[in-house]
């Protein structure tokens, strides 16, 4: 009779810690009301600030920017 | 929006939610052991004394005042006596007006108050224009001919006074609420002392006001001297004693002016056009939540990163104290 025991894979090399991924992190994107009329932002975070909250991105005119989240 | 509505605590020696009503008092009878001393004040705000005997209690340039109460840091004396004294500019706003629509009192004073037949010993501390038109008008008109029973409602003036509503260990207690209509461009917050000397008092007064829709710049400062010195921001936009309700015509303007002369503070512009809160020297961490749910804000834009996280707490804390808030400050690295 057979044993059905695995048989031990013999060790390979010791495994090294992963590097961090060298691509950041996906950008999300929403669509925010803006002048009128509707613009597609990459923003880099979220900020709740009393009862609102709002998208943070760089905006056309190059400054750091919070706007009032669409969701 | 077509109104903004403006709010003021004006705060001296009382604490802003209890008012530590019944144990709170500065001593001035003269025979007493513990003569100008205060008690149970609250930290940080100071009531007021006046004392003018500069011999007996000599202010030295390097020890300071030795008035008891101004030696420990209780109270603020004053040495010289006044018949109306202006503790407090509210609101100064250039070419415009604004609606006082509603006041609330609440004053301790040494002296009898309003139910004293003796016009002389009557104190109070009251919201005036400029023109002092309505000067007192909440406090006084009071006279024992006319009311000798409280609370007192004025139906003209449409206010209501209560006066002593319970007792403290000495002098009295005036509570005055008023709603009504004053068309004003300048507002003062002071005390008729009627040139007594040896007088305390502490007061809470609580005022609102509206005023047009505007940009608005939102910085804490000194009436005497940040604002009235700089024709530059009086033509820019108006002084509110809260930091917060000072309108001006043009947001553009409002921020060129403050980066001329308030390069190194922190400061924020709310354009009430694009409903967009400018800041300087602030990121969003700093802005208090009650700020935001007034302003209401569709964006805020970073004009310049704080470099010293120390002036955007500066503002921070500063604001929320003028407008009667404390929140958690943020923490400093």
């Amino acid at each position: 009779m057979s044993s059905n025991r695995p048989v031990p894979s013999p060790p390979g090399p010791p495994k090294l810690p992963q590097p961090p991924s060298a691509t950041p992190p996906i950008k999300k994107k929403v669509r925010i009301r803006k002048d009128g009329k509707w613009a597609d932002v990459d923003i880099d975070g979220e900020v709740v600030k009393g009862r609102f909250k709002y998208v943070k991105f760089i905006d056309d005119d190059g400054l750091e920017t919070y706007w009032i989240s669409p969701e | 929006m077509p109104f903004n509505t403006g709010m003021a605590y004006n705060i001296y020696g009382m604490d802003l939610i209890t008012f530590t009503p019944t144990n709170w008092y500065c001593q001035s009878n003269t025979s007493a052991s513990d003569y100008g001393k205060c008690y149970n004040t609250s930290a940080g705000e100071k009531a007021r004394f006046v004392q003018t005997d500069t011999t007996t209690w000599p202010i030295d340039p390097t020890t300071g005042d030795s008035f008891p109460c101004a030696k420990d840091g209780t109270c603020i004396r004053y040495t010289s006596t006044a018949f109306n004294r202006t503790l407090a500019t509210v609101f100064s706003y250039p070419n415009k007006q604004a609606i006082v629509y509603r006041m609330v009192l609440r004053s301790h004073t040494s002296l009898p108050g309003i139910s004293d037949p003796s016009p002389v010993k009557l104190l109070g501390v009251a919201v005036y224009n400029a023109v002092q038109d309505y000067q007192y008008t909440f406090v006084s008109g009071v006279h024992t001919y006319e009311s000798i029973t409280y609370p007192y409602y004025d139906p003209v003036f449409n206010y209501k006074i209560y006066y002593k509503p319970y007792s403290i260990p000495a002098g009295s207690v005036v509570v005055i609420r008023w709603l009504g209509n004053v068309f004003t461009s300048i507002l003062y917050f002071g005390a008729y002392e009627n040139g007594q000397n040896n007088i305390w008092y502490a007061a809470i007064g609580q005022v609102y006001w509206f005023y047009e829709s505007s940009p608005i710049s939102v910085i804490p400062l000194n009436y005497e001297k940040d604002y009235i010195m700089y024709q530059e921001l009086r033509g820019a936009f108006g002084f509110s004693i809260n930091g917060v309700d000072q309108p001006g015509w043009n947001a553009d303007d409002m921020i060129r002016v403050l980066r001329e002369l308030f390069p190194n503070r922190a400061w924020a512009v709310f354009d009430d056009r694009q409903y967009t809160l400018y800041l300087y020297n602030l990121t969003p961490d700093y802005v208090p939540d009650w700020l935001i749910d007034k302003l209401s804000p569709t964006a805020m834009k970073v004009l310049k990163a704080p470099s010293d996280a120390s002036v955007a707490k500066y503002w921070l804390d500063e604001l929320n104290r003028r407008n009667g808030y404390n929140q958690t400050p943020v923490e400093t690295v």
